[in-house]
């Protein structure tokens, strides 16, 4: 399975890809912005099963980032999980709405962000996207 | 400020940020001890700086730890061992403040307290000590781990009027 991480902090992107590599993970792609995420998702032919990213960072925040892909129709299907210290209720009806399928808070433990990637991606525990409202 | 207790509100957030963030992400319990203010404090050689705004109040954050502590902190908080502060360490301890910031930014927000923060930035090499400006009051936290000390220090100073304060950035 393929993911892109997009997170302005190495350090995250680096934790995120130890994580997912033990739900079966073994392709990777890294962003340091929405921008480059754009750019990354272009090469990569918008293949991706999971695109972890953060709300904010420089050149084009998470928010935006997900409202613009989701405003593609073909890109709709693209499961992706916010992760985030925007923990306040508004923050993430505002990204629910933009079309997240799930929403981790920081600081997380690895059980917590594995357990909501397997919720998104339908796995034997999850329940789907609507459990993450 | 000391005298209505904010400057001890303000602490009290960033003490459990710090806390959450070192139960949640490295499994690991510390223990905070506010110190006195002529306390001497543990030696820093590695120092993460965010600056904090608002109409409220203003100020800045400081996570400080001597070098070894810092390459053990970072090294658990990733999972794989890191040996040099850059450029893994540096930008690990830079996220380990984000958070710890976003956090207590979080919890004075539900309390009705809006601020913003800066992006991190860190201090390598040498001891070193940082002074902070005499118009604003600061708490300085001590924190015993399993992995060593460190320190935090808090600084506030209140806005005494209702313009604008630093650029907002949102804790990310």
């Amino acid at each position: 399975m393929k993911a892109l991480l997009v997170d302005d902090s190495a350090t995250m992107r680096k934790i995120q890809k130890g994580a997912l590599e033990t739900l079966g993970f073994d392709a990777f792609v890294e962003a340091g912005d929405g921008v480059e995420a754009i750019q990354k998702m272009r090469e990569g032919n918008f293949a991706f099963d999971l695109i972890v990213i953060d709300w904010n960072m420089p050149n084009m925040d998470g928010l935006t980032f997900v409202q613009k892909i989701r405003s593609v129709p073909a890109l709709k299907g693209l499961k992706v999980v916010m992760v985030t210290s925007n923990a306040d209720r508004p923050s993430i009806v505002a990204a629910l709405k933009a079309g997240v399928n799930g929403y981790v808070a920081k600081p997380f433990t690895p059980d917590t962000f594995k357990q909501k990637v397997k919720e998104i991606l339908g796995g034997p525990n999850g329940q789907g996207a609507a459990s993450n409202v | 400020m000391s005298e209505n207790g904010l400057d001890a509100i303000y602490a009290a957030c960033f003490i459990d940020g710090t806390e959450e963030l070192f139960r949640t992400m490295l499994g690991l319990a510390v223990n905070a001890c506010v110190l006195e203010t002529d306390a001497p404090r543990p030696k820093a050689d590695v120092s993460a700086i965010v600056g904090l705004g608002g109409t409220a109040a203003a100020g800045s954050f400081v996570l400080s730890f001597e070098r070894a502590t810092a390459l053990r902190v970072i090294s658990r908080f990733l999972g794989s061992e890191v040996r040099e502060m850059m450029p893994d360490g540096a930008d690990g301890v830079c996220e380990i403040a984000n958070i710890i910031v976003g956090r207590a930014l979080a919890l004075l927000r539900s309390g009705g307290i809006a601020m913003s923060m800066s992006i991190p930035q860190v201090i390598l090499g040498g001891v070193h000590s940082i002074a902070g400006r005499r118009d604003t009051q600061g708490k300085v936290v001590r924190f015993d781990s399993d992995l060593g000390p460190f320190t935090a220090e808090i600084r506030i100073r209140q806005e005494m009027n209702d313009g604008p304060g630093m650029e907002r950035r949102r804790e990310s």
